[in-house]
């Protein structure tokens, strides 16, 4: 796989998986970037013992671990808040500071419901959502991607689906 | 497994992580069960929710970016041997332009021989090439 290949075939799928850790549109192209950069330095040492799929989302994964440990962030976070994006970029709200159990949905339309719920997922919840969901990974894919155990997936994915579940309500059936 | 115990691995037997017994026996369940059927439903309706709400494609001006960077990643050789090609041609000529000034403008050359040295014993130093 050349550089460009990667790239093409696996920068929305990074994007995405970064967007559900980060919550946050700005924060995601950062880290997809970084990530990809750092996918494309490692790719003349990636031997494929895992899917390529798996292992950028691991380097996704492993970036965003060490954006959380550095004091960095907490600036940037702060930066970030007075930052206007684009609003052509801005696919979803930037996530509440602190979710609170009641969440507006009153007039939301179907999409913006399921966003708005699957933001108030804790990231790592909304991560085994996304790679579950969106990337068909199996449990086992996600234990490796996040460094959890698979009992965890197991039990996170169902109470996150419970919680999600009773979050939405009407806006399940509707079609 | 009880119904109970059925309902709550629902999850895993959707997304087909049960093993092959436990699979069985929960289908057996399912199609007697209604209340576990409704789950199901609700789960396959909560899958096809975030399916179409979830992707998001990535920013084109990033993916721009990563490409840049990946075709320049792609001829590392050709890079580096072509600026290495640029500065030997322009030692080259820097070299060249000094020794055809030396030979075509003698004039030129002492005169600005004759500034340095001027200028160097003003400053109390030996111009030394006199
Ligand atoms: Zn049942």
């Amino acid at each position: 796989m050349s550089p460009e290949e990667l790239i093409e075939k696996y920068s929305d799928m990074a994007y995405c998986l970064a967007l559900r850790l980060t919550g946050n549109a700005t924060e995601a192209e950062d880290l997809a970037e970084e990530a990809l950069i750092k996918a494309m330095k490692g790719l003349p040492g990636f031997r494929g013992d895992s899917e390529p799929g798996v292992w950028v989302s691991r380097i996704v994964a492993n970036c965003w671990k060490n954006q959380l440990r550095s004091p960095r962030l907490a600036f940037w976070r702060r930066l970030g808040g007075f930052n206007s994006t684009d609003g052509e970029e801005q696919t979803v709200d930037p996530p509440d500071p602190a979710p609170g159990p009641e969440l507006q949905l009153e007039g939301a339309s179907r999409r913006e419901a399921f966003e708005k719920v699957l933001n108030s997922l804790e990231p790592r919840d909304r991560a085994i959502v996304a790679l579950r969901e969106l990337d068909g990974r199996s449990y086992t894919e996600i234990a490796g991607i996040l460094s959890i155990p698979e009992g965890t997936v197991r039990s996170r994915l169902s109470r996150a689906r419970k919680k999600l579940r009773g979050l939405l309500g009407g806006f399940l059936e509707e079609k | 497994m009880t119904h109970e115990e059925i309902k709550e691995s629902l999850s895993d037997y959707f997304d087909g992580q049960l093993g092959p017994a436990g699979t069985v026996e929960i289908s057996a369940h399912v199609a007697t069960c209604p209340e576990c059927r409704a789950e199901l439903d609700a789960l396959s309706a909560l899958s096809a929710g975030i399916k179409e709400s979830l992707p998001a494609p990535a920013p084109a001006a990033m993916k721009e970016r990563l490409l840049a960077r990946a075709r320049q990643e792609n001829k590392p050789l050709f890079r580096s041997a072509t600026v290495l090609a640029v500065a030997f041609a322009a030692l080259i000529l820097v070299l060249m332009a000094g020794v055809a000034a030396k030979k075509y403008m003698p004039t030129l050359f002492s005169s600005v021989q004759g500034m340095i040295n001027g200028a160097a014993s003003t400053l109390g130093v030996s111009g030394g090439n006199k």
